[in-house]
């Protein structure tokens, strides 16, 4: 395949790069601005474009084992059930792509949103607020580690590992 | 799908809400009326497919010319119009405009025309920012709101003009930094600008509300109790059921604390609602601030949230001992509270800066993940890029929103 992504998005960023911003040169701020920005929103797709489906996937991995340990605390509509059952299905599907582990992540993250709104009052509310708490933590992290070239993080080095 | 009072809304649903949709929303979460207003006019204006168009200056010239005039009963003559560059939300262009004044006054001012786009990182209210710029006058530098165009009449979007405010938003040599977020002002520069960032916010939250008139698109909260406080956790919780990509069940556990434990208040303040690095201008030579800007997010409330909102992580970076974390790049948080309680004279309550230092974190969250989110993906605004970009804050304010929130609870 001549036409890979990755060249595709280098010519593009050597060319904005190289080429137009030192045209830009006295223009306003904000246009220079919006280059510099336009710059490094394609350079994060070209460094992360060759891992997305392996993140997609660890992802969903997070939300079926978040989604489990919940039904171990309370018992899961069947709908959230049947979700949690599509997305171990979609893990091993070898055919499946980044939309199917999309989809069903969101799906599995409105369900357990759903589940702790309903545990107000129950016994078990704290531990399953509990849970998700601590599981979200170590995916959260994950996330920070995903988009951390967008220099948001005060010290990006104490962050875990990539575990995509 | 229904449990409890949760309600699981797609993201069809979100993209092109019903009326039906729009409704339960606003039903479950009760906020101010014109807050209320404005994010029903997003919803209705998403509902109706609409992007961001683009404006010429030629358009905004004509339509600001239009604004003035019919305010004064007299055609003006606007010149030198430019686009002014600055912050994440607003279209802002500056010009020259020759008028008289009520009085007779003859006079030519240089101003700024400040407008929404389609969507925006936060949704705000034109008239609410007019009037409590009109509040302060006097009292805080910042620039003199003339007239406003509330529901974009003579505009293509809502837009105030107010007087152009001289100054730099950042250091000379740091200018390539977005919207003040960890700006560094330097060690010398910030313990020139420190005293004053809280010496003002000491001011402004000692105005007396009482005697203030105007300010009639606010909500006037009662001492003793803490049901403004919740219609503002509500109006958050909105912009999140709204905006959201995706869920978080965190945001939903969080939700449900601030409502728990909403502190009443004790004093009515003026709160700036976005107090940090980046929103004041400041003459770099004289090592002083010239003017406050971005008052769209004021409200009146409680003292603690601009206390806390000030050195949020997010707006803060390590100074020279790299270990020492600067609030807004100026001082540390308890120095902070050391010298806010001395200029005030008000307290600071460790109860309250917990609770709003979770409290503005979720709106960090929700104003990252979910507005920027939303606005960039529906090409609602001049700079998407720019909004897209501030979306990558999200997730480390989404981390220190469950840090600090496990810290308070445990």
């Amino acid at each position: 395949m001549i036409r890979d992504f990755d060249a595709q998005l280098q010519v593009a960023l050597t060319a904005l790069q190289d080429i137009v911003a030192p045209a830009l040169s006295g223009a306003d701020n904000h246009v220079i601005e919006q280059l510099m920005l336009s710059v490094a929103t394609v350079g994060f797709v070209k460094a992360r474009l060759p891992e997305a489906r392996r993140f997609y996937r660890m992802d969903l991995r997070s939300w079926i084992e978040l989604s489990k340990n919940a039904a171990q605390i309370v018992s899961v509509p069947d709908v959230m059930a049947k979700t949690i059952a599509d997305g171990v299905h979609v893990l091993t599907d070898p055919e499946a792509d980044i939309a199917d582990f999309e989809n069903i992540s969101r799906q599995l993250r409105d369900h357990v949103t759903a589940l702790s709104a309903a545990a107000v009052g129950q016994p078990y509310e704290a531990d399953l607020d509990s849970v998700i708490l601590e599981k979200l933590g170590v995916l959260i992290a994950q996330n920070r580690q995903w988009t951390a070239s967008f220099g948001f993080e005060l010290q990006p080095e104490n962050l875990p590992l990539a575990a995509w | 799908m229904t449990m409890g009072e949760y309600e699981i809304i797609n993201e069809g649903q979100r993209q092109r809400p019903s009326d039906a949709i729009i409704a339960q929303i606003r039903d479950r979460y009760p906020t101010e009326p014109e807050i209320d207003r404005v994010l029903t006019s997003k919803m209705k204006r998403r509902q109706a497919g609409k992007c961001f168009e683009a404006a010429t200056l030629n358009q905004l010239v004509e339509g600001t010319s239009n604004l003035i005039s019919d305010r004064l009963g007299r055609p003006v003559k606007i010149s030198n119009a430019k686009w002014l560059s600055g912050g994440a939300s607003k279209i802002q262009m500056k010009f020259e405009l020759d008028w008289t004044e009520p009085n007779g006054e003859e006079r030519t001012d240089v101003l700024v025309l400040r407008m929404e786009p389609a969507a925006s990182v936060t949704e705000s209210s034109r008239t609410r920012e007019f009037e409590v710029i009109h509040a302060v006058n006097g009292i805080i530098p910042a620039p003199r709101a003339f007239w406003v165009d509330p529901d974009g009449s003579f505009l293509p979007y809502p837009a105030m003009v107010y007087a152009f405010a001289s100054g730099s938003a950042k250091p000379s040599y740091d200018a390539g930094k977005v919207s003040g977020l960890g700006q560094n002002y330097g060690p010398k520069l910030r313990a020139q600008l420190a005293p004053q960032f809280v010496g003002l916010l000491a001011k402004l939250h000692t105005i007396d509300v009482a005697r203030i008139d105007g300010m009639e698109h606010f909500d006037r909260p009662t001492v003793g109790s803490n049901q403004s406080i919740i219609r503002q956790v509500n109006s958050m919780r909105r912009i999140w059921e709204e905006d959201r990509i995706e869920e978080e069940p965190i945001m939903e556990i969080i939700y449900r604390w601030l409502i728990a434990n909403a502190p009443p208040l004790d004093h009515v303040s003026i709160v700036h609602g976005d107090y940090r690095s980046g929103n004041f201008l400041f003459d770099e030579e004289q090592g002083k601030i010239t003017a406050w800007l971005d008052w769209e997010g004021a409200s009146l409330g409680d003292r603690h949230q601009d206390l806390t909102y000030a050195i949020m992580p997010s707006f803060a970076h390590l100074a020279e001992d790299e270990t020492t974390l600067l609030g807004s790049g100026m001082m540390a948080e308890n120095d902070l509270y050391v010298a806010y309680e001395k200029a005030s004279g008000l307290t600071v309550d460790p109860v309250r800066i917990a609770y709003f230092n979770i409290y503005n974190r979720y709106l960090i969250a929700i104003l990252t993940l979910a507005a920027s989110a939303r606005a960039s993906r529906s090409r609602g605004t001049h700079q998407d890029v720019l909004v897209n970009y501030v979306v990558g804050l999200g997730y480390p304010a989404l981390a220190d929103l469950r840090d600090y929130y496990l810290g308070v609870v445990k």
